[in-house]
């Protein structure tokens, strides 16, 4: 694998772990991970 | 009748992320990087993801959810919402009900054989077959379109149709909360777990041939992501483009020639389909949710857990393990389709590992995970119609559903040889889909109007999205659309019109598939015409609380 193949797949990788982790930190840390009753 | 709801947020981001989780991430997407410039094909990747998925997202959850605020939990219903002084937007809605009707009938034959190659790989029965040419023989004598000495007719694949069939029907009718989200809930982790698993598999294969040691498993990474310039940038194209003077169609084809067009509607269209927009499915879901839930985190969430199951997971499995067994030449030739990569390589690479038969039974196992949480999915926009327009009970909409999908569902697996899944691929999960996606679009960011719009997105929301995002939803993200649209149309949609792939004895069975779509499209649009009918005189045109 050439160097710009271990760039692209690592940043790849980072970018979507970040958003993820970013998402489901804000998601759990909601109010209870509920949906507002008589959705 | 009691609207049904989801039990928690983190159940419709599931069954969200469980929809767009599919066949296509584990070995859709790693054949189209291989073919598009690997490393270099994640630009116009991530581009295409940026002014493409995340705003169609974003959209459908909104118009989902303000529809359902009015009673509405399918597209005919919403966009006769959005724009109640246009009488025929309600029709256009039918496509996000014919869609994924039309997407269930053959996703569920196909999903069928997923669960019969798991039992086949735990039991090693196909462990007789040693290349491609055998797993070629054993899939063909399983779907009945050969005698062989492994299967004599199309009995055992009926059978695990009728059982897959049954567990998708059997879900639905448990209900929402009780049967979409609760499955997702349990299979959408095991899945994720079942990937990583493999994924540790593969990486830890090394290199299988040491007479071969080039085909190894870090050589089959590079074989995916290592960076391929000449794919999206034609030097050439582009002295032409910049010598050529004035505005003109030759001009613009040089431009695309530059830019390799071909590329990024490659990208552009993987986008599209891997997150499940454009088929009326997140519209459904959001339906449930009430104006003060979040959809702009939502949205975001169930994007990333389908880009990590993508880039991460199944860019990791399927072509660096048939890499390192296989080599270059016979990795890129089974790239190009899916069933290849899926029911013949892994199979033969599998079962040269440790504990294969275990590794095989895993791998099938994980994709039909992937496809019963997506053909669930597909199946409630024309349940949930049923339900809502004309007061049926969730048993009667599913016995109603099954009875009519059952009968199409023939169609597909007697005609597969014939051709009729490429057809019902071509109208209901390829042109159906950018042509929804794009009213969608237009009716959000146009009729709506960008305000309006802007304002139902963000209530309740827990993030605020870019105001970028204003401009890409009104303009960028139709144009792009509007641009995929023609070039599928005149690729595909007019060699396919003319029939011009298919084989002259097979031209009759596609015809009939033709009239039998254009029954089913007509038929919703009597239904829908019938239920604004009924209720003409009753206005229900007003939010819940």
């Amino acid at each position: 694998m050439t160097t710009g193949g271990w760039i692209f797949m690592l940043a790849s990788w980072t970018l979507i772990l970040v958003l993820l982790g970013f998402c489901l930190y804000r998601t759990l840390r909601g109010p209870g991970g509920k949906p507002s009753p008589g959705g | 009748m009691a609207r049904q709801q989801w039990g928690g947020k983190l159940g419709v981001i599931l069954a969200v992320a469980g929809s767009a989780v599919g066949l296509g991430n584990f070995l859709r997407f790693p054949g189209q990087a291989v073919n598009n410039g690997g490393g270099a094909f994640l630009i116009p990747y991530f581009v295409a993801l940026l002014l493409l998925g995340l705003p169609l997202m974003w959209i459908e959850w909104t118009i989902g959810r303000f529809g359902g605020g009015f009673g509405h939990s399918t597209a005919p219903g919403m966009f006769h919402t959005l724009w109640n002084k246009n009488k025929f937007i309600k029709y256009f809605g039918v496509i996000g009900i014919f869609g994924p009707t039309v997407i269930f009938v053959y996703y569920t034959y196909i999903e069928s054989w997923l669960l019969g190659y798991s039992l086949f790989a735990i039991t090693g029965k196909y462990n007789a077959c040693k290349d491609h040419q055998a797993m070629s023989e054993f899939l063909n004598g399983y779907r009945g379109m050969a005698s062989n000495q492994y299967f004599h007719g199309i009995g055992t694949a009926y059978l695990f149709f009728l059982l897959t069939f049954g567990a998708n029907l059997w879900i639905i009718a448990r209900g929402i909360k009780g049967g979409i989200e609760r499955v997702c809930k349990i299979a959408m982790p095991a899945l994720f777990l079942m990937a990583l698993i493999l994924m540790i598999r593969v990486f830890t294969l090394g290199t299988p041939d040491p007479a071969q040691p080039g085909n190894n498993v870090v050589a089959g990474l590079g074989f995916l992501w290592n960076p391929d310039w000449s794919k999206l940038w034609n030097a050439e194209a582009w002295r032409q483009f910049t010598a050529a003077p004035g505005i003109s169609l030759g001009r613009l084809s040089l431009l695309g020639a530059a830019l390799n067009g071909k590329v990024w509607l490659a990208a552009a269209g993987q986008i599209f389909f891997t997150l499940s927009v454009g088929i009326g499915v997140i519209l459904t879901y959001a339906s449930y949710l009430s104006r003060r839930d979040d959809v702009a985190l939502s949205g975001l969430t169930a994007a990333s857990a389908n880009e990590t199951a993508e880039l991460i997971l199944g860019g990791s499995i399927v072509i660096p393990a048939a890499f390192a067994f296989f080599g270059a030449a016979a990795t890129l030739q089974a790239s190009g389709s899916i069933f290849d990569l899926g029911f013949k390589s892994m199979p033969l690479v599998l079962q040269q590992s440790a504990l294969g038969n275990l590794m095989g039974f895993l791998w099938f196992a994980l994709l039909f995970l992937a496809g019963i949480t997506s053909s669930i999915s597909l199946a409630q926009p024309a349940i949930a119609f049923l339900e809502d327009e004309f007061n049926l009970s969730r048993r009667e909409a599913v016995t109603v559903f099954g009875v009519v999908t059952f009968l199409l569902c023939q169609l597909a697996i007697f005609g597969l040889g014939a051709g009729v899944v490429d057809e019902l691929d071509f109208w209901g999960g390829t042109f159906c889909l950018v042509l929804f996606g794009a009213v969608e679009t237009i009716l959000f960011g146009w009729v709506f109007g960008m305000d309006k719009a802007w304002t139902e997105l963000h209530a309740g929301s827990d993030i605020t999205i870019p105001r970028a995002y204003r401009w890409i939803i009104r303009y960028v993200t139709p144009v792009f659309l509007l641009v995929i649209l023609a070039v599928y149309l005149i690729q595909d949609g007019v060699p396919l019109l003319r029939m011009q792939h298919v084989k002259p004895e097979n031209t009759l069975v596609i015809l009939m598939t033709r009239v039998v779509l254009l029954l089913l499209f007509s038929l919703l649009c009597c239904m829908v015409w019938i239920a604004w009918r009924r209720r003409s005189g009753v206005s229900r045109e007003e939010p819940r609380a």
